[in-house]
């Protein structure tokens, strides 16, 4: 079986005039095509991911509400504040808080048992 | 070409259409001419003929044609599956093809959702060993029908959800169970807890996890699974006595390791306990449902879900919240010492 060709989101040209033209710069072609396969990656991750919540919610149709999810969850990962962190926590329902309580709870066990 | 997903769509795919007869009425040179398209073993495509006739029974049972049903699966394998086949000369011995039908219904059901169960009315055979309580959200499940008196006892001291799956949960007795809940003016949204008195073994877990996957095909999603059934529950010697060897055949080999993965992240104390190497060979134990006493079980239901109950959706937040105030601080101890 011939193996699935990554798809291509990413034109070679739209990225090699940006560095040239806006950053004012050279690039090695090998660079680019590296360039372009990660995002090309990336881009298909995220919106097979995107496909999926929404099918999870019984949808043939991928809506804001999936994108940003998955947006988010792999291009978005950032370090929060405290306060962003505490915000987070808030946002989330009873049955998830439980569930990070228990992530903390095993975390201390676990570490205990190395001390 | 009808429209990528739609209903027909999904039909189309499912090889279903409309018939202007009774397929199961038709004699074998009928069957065998509108069902030949892709047999192999038999004369006709027995999958194909099987979700044909359910299908017909929903179309009559919607338009008005018929009544609903009324009657198990079994039942309805017996009035109308078994004698289409037999006159087709599709019926064999030699495989479950019960078993069979019950894949396509749960084929039309979960794959293609082009049918529910309560469409044509089948009746569940489970139904004694489910009840929807007033604290609705909270559930204790069980694998075996063996608890199901440890269950009841329960439901009445606390008025919760109880259900004695016996063995792989039925996906008719999950659409019905969740019909209850949503009855009781119970929002689907809200947070679940689930208390799982299941093998703590491979197959177990399998019967968990697909009763939960049921459970969120028909819209309970946000849930919390809290296992009764594990290695802390009983001591070292208690557990010495009460494992035995999980099989290792070649079909549970792959399960097995992936069940080992799960059971790691959960980081039992006494997981040890159910691990060993014989020979450079390792060697995989579980412990029976049964091995837990139901005194014990209850001892610990007051301590994880009884200050669950009676609470709405904002008090839940609330506990959780103080719960994990109280985890955050035992995490700041542990790091400061």
């Amino acid at each position: 079986m011939p193996k699935k060709k990554q798809a291509e989101f990413i034109r070679f040209n739209t990225i090699k005039e940006y560095i040239n033209d806006i950053l004012k710069m050279r690039s090695s072609d090998s660079s680019v095509k590296k360039f372009i396969k990660e995002f090309d990656s990336a881009i298909a991750a995220t919106l097979i991911d995107a496909g999926k919540l929404s099918k999870e919610d019984k949808r043939n149709t991928v809506m804001d509400e999936d994108i940003i999810t998955v947006v988010e969850k792999h291009l978005g990962k950032k370090h929060l504040t405290w306060q962003e962190t505490a915000e987070e926590i808030i946002k989330q329902n009873p049955t998830d808080l439980g569930k990070i309580s228990k992530a903390i709870n095993d975390y201390i066990a676990k570490d205990q048992k190395k001390k | 070409m009808p429209k990528k997903g739609s209903l027909k769509d999904r039909l189309r795919k499912a090889g279903i259409r409309s018939y202007d007869v009774l397929i199961h009425d038709q004699p074998k040179e009928w069957l065998i001419k509108n069902f030949k398209q892709g047999a192999t073993v038999y004369p006709v495509n027995v999958a194909r003929l099987m979700r044909n006739i359910v299908w017909q029974a929903r179309e009559r049972i919607t338009r008005g044609e018929k009544p609903p049903l009324k009657e198990l699966l079994r039942t309805f394998w017996y009035m109308y599956i078994k004698p289409t086949l037999s006159r087709a000369d599709a019926l064999t011995h030699e495989t479950d093809q019960y078993a069979q039908m019950i894949d396509n219904i749960v084929y039309m059901v979960k794959e293609t959702e082009v049918l529910e169960y309560k469409d044509i009315g089948f009746r569940d055979e489970g139904r004694a060993h489910r009840k929807v309580g007033a604290n609705a959200n909270i559930i204790l499940f069980s694998e075996k029908l063996g608890h199901q008196d440890f269950l009841s006892d329960i439901a009445n001291k606390y008025n919760i959800s109880i259900l004695a799956l016996g063995g792989q949960p039925s996906v008719l007795t999950s659409e019905y169970f969740v019909d209850t809940v949503r009855n009781r003016g119970v929002n689907l949204q809200r947070s679940f807890y689930l208390f799982s008195i299941v093998d703590y073994d491979t197959s177990g877990w399998i019967i968990r996890d697909a009763f939960i996957n049921n459970l969120k095909f028909y819209g309970i999603t946000h849930t919390r699974v809290i296992d009764l059934i594990t290695p802390d529950m009983l001591t070292p010697e208690e557990i010495k006595l009460a494992r035995y060897r999980i099989p290792e055949s070649e079909a549970m080999r792959v399960k097995n390791k992936d069940w080992l993965k799960e059971v790691h992240k959960r980081d039992y104390k006494n997981q040890k306990y159910l691990e060993d190497t014989k020979q450079g060979k390792s060697i995989l134990y579980g412990l029976e449902a049964e091995s837990i006493s139901a005194k014990r079980l209850e001892v610990k239901l007051n301590d994880v879900m009884v200050p669950l109950l009676g609470k709405s959706e904002d008090l839940l937040k609330i506990y959780e919240l103080r719960e994990l105030d109280k985890t955050i601080k035992a995490l700041m101890i542990h790091k400061l010492t």
